[in-house]
């Protein structure tokens, strides 16, 4: 018997289980679920969402903290990356980043340290796949704003757009610090995240206040972590227990 | 199979200053081996060496360790004292944990994917997980010594919980279970054993007179807490401490620490 089969017997008790399991992207692992479906359909939405200028370059924000952004961030990089588009995630969320732990990387050098010029580009990204690679914060800088509004951060844009098709920024909330506002200047288009059952309308509309403020150009909001209450009449098209 | 055992199982103290002249345990070869005599008297076959790596207390390097830890061991087999040693090293929590051993300064237990490392004392660094991150990601799973030890541990023992989710494992010391550290400390250690939180024990000797080798002791005085919580943690630390000298993977058994809120604390308010 294992020792902790022993100790379940001897003593009727749970063991904790790791809950730092790796908490994975759908559009990767379960490419045929109505979840990857729907990350499909946002990714042609984002293609066509703008017809005289090519949507390049992406950040993904939310009003609150918690409300799935880095989750939604991830599947979009992902899904793109899987229609042969050269993709990469930034994480710019310099005040509680978690590109790093969804990806269960290092992260000792990352965004800040190259606009710090401590450590170039090619030495801070890191590759995933021959299309999808990714920038993790790297250290939490003192002042994570003034950081990304610098020109650094501009430049840093810049340069991911020759060598990407597109570049996916994974931000701060909104309503917390000035970080997303400033980096929707930046970009040609912003995603608002909203938590089914958990953000708060008023939330919704002063982050979407606070992003037309600054003239960001909105191309959408996801609502995320809905009820699935369509799974049988998606499962005609490939039930991933088929497989 | 599993039945009640009686003193003499427990081999393996993963936890001790037995080596000489490196930190603020063993003075010299004498004591040394004094305190292996001692250990083998105990029943302890083998020893993980864990001399400090902190300023001012000792700052040999993995490399250093495993030489002298070398020179243990003949000298033990010379006198006949039938004690294995292996290398390891008490970590303090610092920021710089990863580049010392990305620098190669500091290791872990007899080159396993177990690191020991120390916290403060008295505070609880808001970053330890973050800057530990960086050493599980490289495939290191942190041994936490002595978390009964520790003051924000002691005053609310369910901050260990963050610590089990994030997936580190625990160490005891014999003279906490003993209450040779004071009454706190051992109430604590009492309830993470009743929690069977943790996977080792060590003895964390540092002379022969006051903080000795030896765990048998330790063990009887669990009896006290209650026969069934000394057998089940006796083979908790026996089967983890073997795998932890084989490297393979060690099973986190306990269970979180429960918010332990009387139904009349509001009386009291």
């Amino acid at each position: 018997m294992s020792l902790l089969e022993r100790i379940k017997t001897s003593k009727k008790q749970k063991a904790v289980v790791d809950k730092r399991v790796y908490a994975g992207f759908v559009v990767e692992d379960k490419p045929k679920s109505v979840d990857a479906e729907a990350y499909r359909t946002l990714r042609t939405n984002i293609q066509y969402s703008s017809f005289d200028k090519e949507i390049r370059t992406i950040a993904v924000t939310s009003s609150e903290m918690a409300e799935g952004k880095s989750t939604v961030a991830g599947n979009i990089a992902i899904s793109f990356s899987q229609s042969e588009k050269k993709v990469i995630l930034v994480d710019c969320d310099l005040r509680k980043p978690s590109v790093h732990k969804n990806f269960k990387t290092s992260n000792l050098v990352g965004v800040s340290e190259v606009l710090l010029g401590k450590v170039t580009l090619d030495e801070a990204v890191q590759k995933r796949d021959d299309n999808f690679n990714y920038l993790t914060s790297g250290k939490i800088p003192p002042n994570p704003s003034e950081m990304l509004a610098s020109s650094a951060m501009t430049n840093l844009i810049e340069r991911l757009k020759d060598e990407y098709d597109l570049i996916v920024l994974d931000t701060a909330p909104l309503r917390a610090v000035t970080d997303a506002q400033i980096l929707s200047t930046k970009v040609d288009g912003t995603i608002l995240v909203v938590r089914a059952g958990k953000t708060r309308k008023d939330a919704v509309i002063e982050a979407k206040n606070l992003l037309d403020k600054v003239g960001a150009n909105v191309i959408g909001t996801v609502l995320n972590a809905i009820e699935n209450t369509r799974g049988k009449y998606y499962a005609y098209y490939g039930n991933e227990d088929e497989k | 199979m599993f039945n009640g055992v009686k003193g003499g199982e427990l081999m393996i103290d993963i936890h001790s200053h037995v080596l000489p002249g490196i930190d603020d345990g063993s003075k010299d070869m004498n004591m040394t081996l004094d305190m292996l005599k001692q250990a083998q008297k105990d029943g302890v076959y083998e020893i993980v060496a864990t001399p400090h790596y902190l300023l001012e207390y000792g700052e040999s390097t993995i490399e250093e360790v495993k030489i002298l830890v070398e020179q243990v061991n003949q000298t033990a087999h010379k006198e006949g004292i039938n004690i294995r040693i292996y290398s390891g090293q008490e970590v303090y929590f610092n920021e710089n944990i990863i580049r010392d051993y990305l620098e190669g300064s500091i290791g872990t237990i007899n080159d396993s994917r177990y690191m020991m490392i120390e916290f403060p004392m008295h505070r609880l660094d808001k970053n330890i997980i973050d800057v530990l991150y960086e050493i599980q990601v490289r495939d290191i799973v942190p041994i936490i010594a002595h978390p009964e030890r520790y003051k924000p541990f002691r005053e609310d023992p369910t901050l260990i919980n963050e610590f089990i989710e994030a997936g580190y494992l625990f160490q005891v010391n014999a003279g906490s279970i003993e209450g040779r550290f004071g009454e706190s400390i051992k109430k604590t250690a009492s309830l993470f054993l009743k929690n069977n939180l943790y996977n080792f024990i060590g003895s964390d000797a540092h002379d022969i007179d006051n903080r000795t080798t030896g765990l048998q002791k330790a063990m009887n005085a669990l009896d006290e807490i209650n026969k069934e919580c000394r057998n089940i943690n006796e083979n908790i630390f026996e089967e983890s401490s073997k795998k932890l000298l084989e490297n393979s993977a060690i099973e986190f058994v306990g269970k979180k620490v429960k918010n332990k809120k009387s139904i009349f604390s509001f009386l009291r308010m």
